[in-house]
């Protein structure tokens, strides 16, 4: 009996064990689990754009609200403040700093924006919004509380690792050491993404259970008193007093939606819905109520749920629909390499890319001619790389080491060249791609040649490429790496193929 | 030694995570009606949310969307009608700098009488310094909205009985160039 009662207690003690184990593992994923920093970076470009406008419509006004004896006069401000721990630089400087201090806050929210020294601007942005909105305290509405929560948090996250004058630097610095850049992600960039998200649950939350306090909320007159409040409205909407049960429909639904944001969000399945619904209702409140910064503010944040890799890759396509529509002198090289060589657009690609790049980048240009002469006579190493420095630096350094190569922006372009020409190995630079369709890009290359490919990944990265291990021939080099480190292990790999393809007696790997 | 350090610093910034989730829940759930118990938790937070200016209630639109809030003003002229204007106006650009005003008229009643009254002085001043005179008259505006009965009757949304004029007082500062100081005669 007694020992029975012993084990009963000792495996209790164990599942408490481990229940508090699994407790505290939870908490430290929940929090510090290293995150990529690209959707912090894009949440800074659009709220540091939001701060600086905000800055620029101050100026229109300046003096009045922030001037001494203006419509907020200082002494009645500090009087609201008295032995209260608020922060606001414009409580202790007057009337004769109030220009050059305004200009050097419009000039550290634009360096924000660009993500340029963002880990002293991030905090100073902050600084600037806490310091506008507690000076002027009548003036204040959502935007401002939003914003202010949005800055407080950039300055936590490494908010300018990605998407910014910063990530270029390195980029360009890692390039004149040889080395190529790859998406980092930080502990701190998970604190700031879950801060985002708690504190919009927390307002959704609240501001739902708040309107469960009035009766208007209930009988769905609420959103109707909105729509036909004519100092908010910049739409007419009271074609809708014909059609009463939409304004209350749309009140119910609001109400619904908001108190239970906190909760569906979470979920994988709910979330896409509860996050579309949140941005028509914040694209509602810009268009029909005016309230724009307000509606765009909130949208923004919602960037804090968002993969980071799905958004990356959409990034590239948007950049490269930019590229093309942009630099109309591309379009008809691509069109010409069509045309008269009757090549695909991997080739086209190919041949336009360098002369645009030895341009911007001062170097001896390479004729797309001589390139595919080149390419014709030699088999080559095919190179996916999306973003365009690691392009231009790779090419530079295997032309330079003899090593042919055709160098191509995407995974479909990739399969397009090894289809098309004699290719001796792969390198891909995952920088920017989606880790799936790499995986299913190698395993396609895998399937129908024997050729070596070379996967370039961060370390930190390298467990989202699920199944790259199972594929044969692949081999992982840790990003950042050095161009020389590539060159050998390339050369290395395809050794060993030859090796292999010479004792088997089969003739060099190769494909169509 | 490092790795104590390090264990305590992590236990640290959880502590903190721990308190900043709590003092963002609390704040808006202290807007009255509120229990004892979250009114504690509410100060324990207070200096916390006011440093980071994280005290908001989130209320939007809540409990019930009420009328909004206009003043007006009118300066007189002598031997001529007076200058009228009131805020927030839609001649106001950009829509930001509208609200801006907008929230200046709507917050203002929020603030306890005497801030009210120095507040309303100031816009006595400005606005009628923006029209070089010293003397002007305030006035608070509701604009309730129009219901659906009135719309589908045929009324608009700026229908005269919708507004309820309330006036503010009426301020002269020619006196105060020498004295440095105001008269506000309420009426």
């Amino acid at each position: 009996m007694l020992q029975a009662r012993g084990l009963l207690r000792s495996s209790g003690v164990v599942w408490l064990r481990q229940y508090v184990n699994g407790c505290l593992e939870a908490w430290h994923r929940f929090w510090f689990e290293p995150a990529d920093a690209f959707m912090l970076g894009i949440i800074r470009l659009l709220g540091g754009w939001m701060l600086f406008y905000n800055l620029a419509v101050w100026t229109m006004d300046l003096e009045a609200f922030f001037g001494d004896n203006g419509l907020q006069p200082l002494s009645a401000v500090k009087s609201l403040y008295v032995n209260r721990p608020i922060f606001s630089f414009w409580l202790w400087t007057g009337d004769q700093y109030l220009w050059p201090m305004h200009i050097a806050c419009l000039v550290i929210s634009a360096m924000f924006c660009l993500g340029f020294a963002t880990r002293v601007t991030s905090i100073l942005s902050f600084l600037i919004t806490i310091s506008y909105s507690q000076r002027v305290p009548i003036a204040n509405f959502g935007f401002d509380q939003i914003l202010g929560m949005l800055c407080l948090y950039l300055s936590v996250g490494p908010s300018g690792a990605a998407v910014s004058v910063d990530s270029l630097i390195r980029r360009w610095w890692l390039g004149r050491k040889g080395l190529v850049d790859a998406p980092r992600k930080f502990a701190s960039a998970r604190v700031a993404m879950r801060l985002i998200q708690l504190h919009l649950c927390a307002i959704y939350f609240w501001a739902g259970f708040a309107k469960l306090k009035g009766p208007s909320w209930w009988t769905g007159e609420a959103m109707w008193r909105v729509i036909a409040n004519e100092e908010y409205q910049t739409m007419d909407l009271t074609w809708m007093a014909w059609v009463p049960w939409l304004p209350f429909l749309i009140a119910h639904v609001t109400i619904a939606w908001e108190i239970f944001f906190i909760v569906l969000v979470w979920n994988p399945k709910f979330r896409p819905l509860m996050l579309f619904m949140g941005v028509l209702m914040h694209v509602g409140i810009g268009a029909f109520l005016g309230m724009w910064t307000f509606g765009l503010i909130m949208a923004f944040a919602y960037l804090a749920f968002s993969d980071p890799d799905l958004w990356r890759h959409r990034m590239t396509l948007f950049v490269r629909w930019v590229r093309g529509r942009g630099d109309e002198s591309l379009v008809p090289a691509l069109d010409a390499a069509n045309v008269h060589s009757g090549v695909g657009a991997a080739e086209a690609i190919e041949t336009a890319v360098p002369t645009m790049i030895s341009e911007a980048a001062g170097l001896p240009q390479t004729t797309s001619t001589s390139a595919t002469m080149h390419s014709a006579t030699l088999s080559e190493v095919c190179v996916v790389a999306a973003v365009v420095n690691d392009r231009s630096t790779l090419r530079r350094y295997l032309r330079e080491h003899q090593v042919p190569c055709r160098i191509v922006s995407d995974l479909n372009s990739g399969l397009d060249v090894i289809s098309r020409y004699r290719i001796s190995a792969v390198v891909i630079n995952t920088t920017q791609l989606v880790p799936s369709n790499v995986v299913d890009f190698a395993a396609d290359v895998a399937d129908l040649t024997n050729l070596p490919i070379l996967v370039l990944a961060a370390s930190s990265q390298q467990s989202l490429f699920v199944g790259l291990d199972a594929v044969p021939r692949v081999e992982v080099l840790d990003l950042p790496a050095s161009l020389r480190d590539i060159r050998c292990r390339l050369q290395s790999m395809c050794d060993a193929a030859e090796a292999i393809s010479s004792r088997d007696t089969l003739s060099k790997p190769e494909l169509g | 030694m490092l790795k104590l350090l390090k264990k305590c610093g992590y236990l640290v910034v959880s502590l903190m995570l721990g308190f900043h989730v709590f003092a963002v829940f609390i704040s808006p759930a202290a807007m009255p009606p509120a229990s004892p118990l979250l009114m504690d938790g509410y100060r324990l937070a207070l200096p916390y949310n006011e440093l980071l200016f994280l005290n908001h209630g989130y209320h939007y639109f809540a409990p019930d969307p009420g009328a909004s809030t206009l003043i007006s003003y009118a300066v007189p002229r002598p031997g001529d009608a007076p200058v009228v204007g009131r805020f927030p106006n839609l001649s106001i650009h950009p829509r930001l700098l509208y609200h801006r005003y907008f929230m200046l008229a709507e917050n203002l009643w929020a603030f306890d009488d005497e801030t009210q009254a120095e507040i309303q002085k100031a816009y006595a001043r400005h606005f009628s310094a923006l029209h070089d005179s010293s003397s002007i008259t305030l006035n608070r505006i509701s604009h309730e909205p129009s219901s659906i009965l009135r719309i589908q009757a045929g009324g608009k949304l700026d229908d005269p009985e919708t507004f309820q004029v309330e006036t503010i007082g009426a301020f002269d500062f020619s006196t105060e160039a020498s004295q440095q100081s105001s008269v506000a005669q309420s009426f």
